[in-house]
């Protein structure tokens, strides 16, 4: 018993220095994901009639981590997708050095993390799929193919179109936002019309189309596990890039897992850390670690997905 | 007891283990993402020297009419 309590505590690493596992649980999370939405949507001037339509000041040459529209009338950020449009698609076709760094420093740091603990649009699919209903699990053929779609979304969307197109006028255009985002229509689209009757008159096609997306994302995430994340999120996949090499990874011990699979049971986003600790899709819920009888699991700054019993007395095998 | 069954348990993993076939080995090593981060770093702030901040602000600090289908 003193032994499991022991290791629950602490992991050896490579070289026999001790990991440090981080806690909490999905109660934590929750609370986390729900105060970085309050604090980086914050402007409540924006929400009076007499205000401003939107916040106009310079927080907003920082990008927020996670997927946040900078028309949100409380957005204090800039939403990195949208920033990154905003450079490629200008005159001189720079390419986006400060938030490919950016996200690359975060992707290098905690990977898929922030898809987790910091994004609001996560969080709203997450509170949509605890509507008590019966829940569907996408077939792994389909799946695994729709998984592959968020990164041609980013190279064409994101990056190919705006970097590439250009109108009459010279000028480029944010084709992921414009077309496709349901995040912008719902946090931006949706309440700037209900506070303002001029933008309300010249709705279009263009919005009509966008509120269609939002809609169908928001009727998929009641029965689905966050299917935007999983399969349209381009910051998701550029995050995803980085899952095997940022400094926090998890951990799976291969001598103390017992191959319940309680883990792959629990992860709602259809990972196995048995085989793949560190795959793109996880967003480091750690769901799976909770889960896990022997601890078998852990998080922490660590060089190996896989570690074994001799791995842990300091000899690598 | 529980530290017998541990054991039992231990030896029932490492045989399902290999059962499984090879594993994903060691992932990359920490030093190769520490050679990394200096280098998103210096992206960054080139970015910011280059004065893409400033693109940035212009964009959204007026309403973006793409972004909420206006435009």
């Amino acid at each position: 018993m003193d032994n499991i309590s022991e290791r629950k505590k602490t992991t050896r690493g490579r070289e026999g220095g001790k990991i440090k596992r981080t806690s909490g649980g999905q109660g934590l999370r929750k609370i986390v994901q729900a105060g970085w939405a309050v604090i980086t949507n914050g402007y409540m001037k924006a929400f009076s009639p007499d205000g401003p339509m939107i916040y106009q000041g310079p927080l907003k040459q920082v990008c927020t981590p996670g997927m946040n529209c900078y028309s949100c009338p409380g957005a204090l950020g800039s939403c990195p997708i949208g920033s990154m449009q905003a450079v490629l698609s200008g005159r001189s076709r720079d390419f986006p050095f400060y938030v490919v760094g950016y996200l690359a420093l975060i992707g290098l740091f905690v990977g898929r993390f922030i898809c987790g603990w910091l994004c609001i649009f996560g969080l709203i699919q997450e509170l949509l799929y605890k509507i008590p209903t019966p829940k569907l699990r996408v077939p792994e053929g389909p799946d695994r193919i729709l998984r592959y779609l968020k990164y041609g979304i980013l190279l064409v969307m994101v990056v190919g179109l705006p970097l590439l197109y250009r109108n009459e006028a010279g000028a480029g255009e944010p084709f992921f936002c414009k077309y496709i985002c349901p995040v912008g229509t719902l946090e931006g689209g949706v309440p700037l019309m209900i506070l303002n009757e001029t933008l309300r008159n010249v709705i279009g096609w263009l919005f009509a189309w966008k509120f269609l997306i939002l809609v169908i994302c928001i009727a998929a995430s009641i029965f689905i596990y966050r299917p935007f994340c999983k399969y349209i999120c381009p910051l998701g996949a550029f995050y995803g890039l980085f899952q095997k090499v940022s400094l926090v990874r998890m951990r799976h011990d291969e001598g103390l897992c017992v191959d319940c699979g309680l883990c792959a049971k629990k992860c709602r986003m259809d990972v196995d850390p048995r085989v793949s600790p560190n795959s793109s899709e996880c967003i480091r819920c750690r769901a799976c670690i909770k889960a896990c009888p022997m601890s078998a699991l852990s998080m922490g700054i660590g060089s190996s997905d896989n570690v074994t019993e001799a791995e842990e007395g300091g000899k690598v095998v | 007891m529980r530290d017998r069954s541990m054991k039992k348990s231990t030896k029932k993993s490492t045989k399902k283990n290999e059962e499984r076939g090879p594993q994903k080995a060691a992932g990359m090593p920490v030093k190769f993402t520490l050679f990394l981060i200096p280098l998103a770093a210096a992206m960054c702030f080139f970015g910011i020297y280059r004065g893409e901040t400033a693109v940035i602000l212009s964009k959204a600090i007026t309403i973006c009419l793409e972004c909420i289908g206006l435009g």
